[in-house]
């Protein structure tokens, strides 16, 4: 199911910004750079609307891929309630990206 | 008191051999009300009060006219057109049937059955009104999968005709490809775009043709290459793991 650009903005970003230091950088796309106890942790981008002002599921799967999420139900989760950002701290813990 | 029922057409005959009388009871339904109804009434009422020859008559008459549209009743009929002959003397208002015909001889044997032993209280039910509705339940269900289906068709159409290309020039005024990018290159119809995909770097780049497409996986390589740069003190491990390779195969002009 494709995702709205704002979707994108405040529901994930949003939400991930609730744990994390989340900076927003912008060049010939958005780029959005997460933050962890001063180590810069993950990285993702999207255009400013090519392919329109919905994100594809296609390109959802790159995004997913991009904030080591498993599938891109969890990505819609973590936008929508069933995941939090605690839920995706500790998503990113199990796999060694980040350290308590 | 014994009850048979019909389990084609839903209908019950109750008969009380020890007072020879019987009960007819029929599902109603706005088609067949006057196939089952007014019919069988008017055949006992003229039957009782004119004759057997009138009744017969009558019936014949209307069996041809309303071209009854239930087979199985119409043959119930037959049924009692038999019975008649036997012994005109056992109807009444109600069906009254004489004990020697006990064996059920004249009623279709079919589709009846000997279902159970009832109380005189439980029999009198002309009111039963089946209503047969059709629910399609599994429409949605089916045109869902046939969706899904059809979308996993094309992806894997799409995966089949998956490139993989090298990418050899960043075409940057900042930095030069030290050996080529190997990248896939494939066509989504979901969105319409070209995708190209490097997973090793964990970069993508999408346009609405190929050449934009590999053309925006090189702006990001760019951009991502800097933006590691200017951090690269302070990254994570994975990103540190990037900036690696990145070392290797980019360098600056």
């Amino acid at each position: 199911m494709p995702m709205k650009l704002s979707e994108f903005k405040n529901g994930i970003m949003g939400k991930i910004k609730k744990k994390f230091r989340v900076e927003e950088r912008t060049g010939d796309h958005i780029y959005y750079e997460i933050w962890h106890k001063g180590e810069k942790i993950k990285e993702t981008h999207h255009s400013h609307g090519s392919g329109g002002k919905e994100i594809s599921d296609d390109i959802l799967q790159k995004i997913k891929r991009q904030l080591n999420l498993n599938n891109i139900k969890q990505l819609h989760d973590l936008k929508n309630c069933p995941m939090t950002a605690e839920d995706y701290f500790n998503l990113l813990k199990q796999k060694n990206v980040i350290s308590d | 008191m014994k009850e048979y029922n019909s389990t084609a057409n839903n209908v019950k005959i109750e008969v009380d051999w020890a007072n020879k009388k019987g009960w007819l009871s029929l599902p109603i339904d706005k088609e067949s009300i006057f196939t089952k109804i007014i019919i069988p009434s008017l055949f006992v009422f003229i039957s009782y009060k004119l004759g057997w020859i009138y009744g017969i008559a009558y019936l014949v008459v209307a069996i041809l006219f309303d071209k009854i549209e239930n087979k199985k009743i119409s043959s119930f009929f037959l049924g009692l057109l038999k019975l008649s002959n036997n012994n005109s003397s056992q109807f009444s208002q109600n069906f009254m049937l004489s004990p020697q015909n006990q064996n059920f001889q004249y009623f279709p044997s079919s589709p009846w059955s000997n279902v159970k032993e009832v109380t005189p209280q439980e029999t009198f039910e002309l009111g039963a009104k089946p209503q047969y509705v059709y629910v399609d339940i599994h429409g949605a269900e089916i045109a869902e999968i046939r969706e899904k289906v059809e979308r996993l068709e094309r992806k894997l159409e799409e995966k089949e005709k998956q490139q993989i290309i090298p990418i050899q020039f960043l075409e940057s005024e900042k930095l030069l490809l030290k050996q080529p990018v190997v990248v896939s290159l494939v066509y989504s119809s979901e969105g319409g775009l070209w995708i190209v995909d490097c997973p090793e770097l964990n970069l993508y780049g999408e346009g609405i043709d190929e050449v934009q497409a590999v053309n925006d996986f090189k702006i990001v390589l760019e951009e991502f290459y800097f933006g590691l740069k200017k951090d690269k003190e302070k990254l994570g491990p994975e990103l540190k793991k990037k900036w690696d390779i990145l070392q290797q195969i980019i360098r600056e002009k």
